[in-house]
């Protein structure tokens, strides 16, 4: 399913999430779409700090946690204690039309954190 | 004629001095002379939000009382939100305005991108009858700021004994008498 972007949207910021369980069972609320009128959005921008002690994989999907987790983006590799900046060009576009989750494959020490710029289409 | 209300494109009054303004409100019409104009520079004019803010999908009415005129003044306004709501405007508090047959149009951010000069959301407000919007969180989390902004001009008038030959017609108050009005013209 592709994105429509020449349409108006309102933008917002996420709260930061913390990762601090790993795998699709402990995945984390990154964004609750509005609730009247039906709305969707999309990912503008995304910094993500892995903050874990060792390289990992980041996991973004929507729909909700352990096997109703649909992953709509590809995985996004994690260094370790390094920041991964994603946006505009680098950022793979999908319209979710279900809250968004995130979450990552190991957490071995402190945590794992993201925030976003959301864009709700209405 | 050059001037009339919802003119799209940068705001324009309805009527210079000297010209004549018709004025639909609950009761009838009443028709004045304009004595002075006056620009209102955008302004905020009210945030819908009471203290607590409005929860997620909830909704609060306020009184949008910075929108009233002094007597023998008219206002004509356009009306725009600059946070992530979704408005209903009521004039007089019982009384939508935007209405179509089956349906209230709504106010929200994205006029900003479908109506840039806020032409559609043009409002005129006779007197004191002040609107009232009921603004709504279309957001799943709670908004503390429900704002409004708006500019227009300021219209200082003299009222009319009779029907003048010539004049320009706007509506104050909703449209739900307008039957009765126009069965009397």
């Amino acid at each position: 399913m592709g994105v429509v972007t020449l349409r108006g949207y309102v933008q917002h910021t996420t709260e930061r999430v913390d990762i601090d369980t790993a795998l699709v069972a402990n995945a984390e609320l990154l964004w609750t779409l509005g609730t009247t009128p039906n709305r969707s959005a999309i990912i503008l921008k995304m910094v993500v700090f892995n903050a874990t002690g060792g390289n990992d994989i980041l996991h973004v999907g929507d729909t909700g946690v352990g096997i109703a987790f649909v992953e709509r983006f590809p995985d996004l590799y994690l260094a370790n204690g390094l920041n991964l900046f994603i946006a505009d060009v680098n950022m793979p576009e999908y319209e979710f039309f279900n809250d968004i989750y995130v979450y990552a494959d190991t957490v071995l020490a402190n945590d794992i954190q993201v925030i976003a710029t959301v864009a709700e289409i209405f | 004629m050059d001037l009339y209300p919802h003119k799209s494109g940068p705001m324009e009054p309805v009527a210079l001095i000297g010209e004549n303004i018709s004025v639909l409100v609950e009761g009838g019409e009443k028709h004045f002379e304009v004595m002075y104009l006056e620009g209102i520079p955008e302004t905020q004019i009210v945030d819908a939000a009471p203290v607590a803010g409005i929860v997620a999908g909830g909704t609060n009415v306020a009184a949008i009382t910075n929108m009233g005129m002094r007597d023998l003044e008219i206002g004509q306004w356009r009306l725009y939100p600059i946070d992530d709501i979704i408005c209903q405007i009521w004039a007089p508090q019982a009384m939508g305005r935007y209405i179509t047959r089956a349906v209230m149009a709504t106010l929200d951010i994205r006029a900003a991108v479908t109506d840039p000069c806020g032409h559609l959301s043009e409002l005129f407000v006779y007197q004191n009858m002040f609107p009232f919007v009921t603004a709504l969180n279309p957001m799943a989390a709670a908004i503390t700021m429900a704002r409004l902004r708006a500019h227009g001009f300021r219209y200082v008038v003299q009222e009319l004994k009779s029907k003048p030959a010539r004049s320009v017609h706007v509506v104050a108050q909703g449209w739900g008498f307008l039957r009765e009005h126009t069965a009397r013209r």
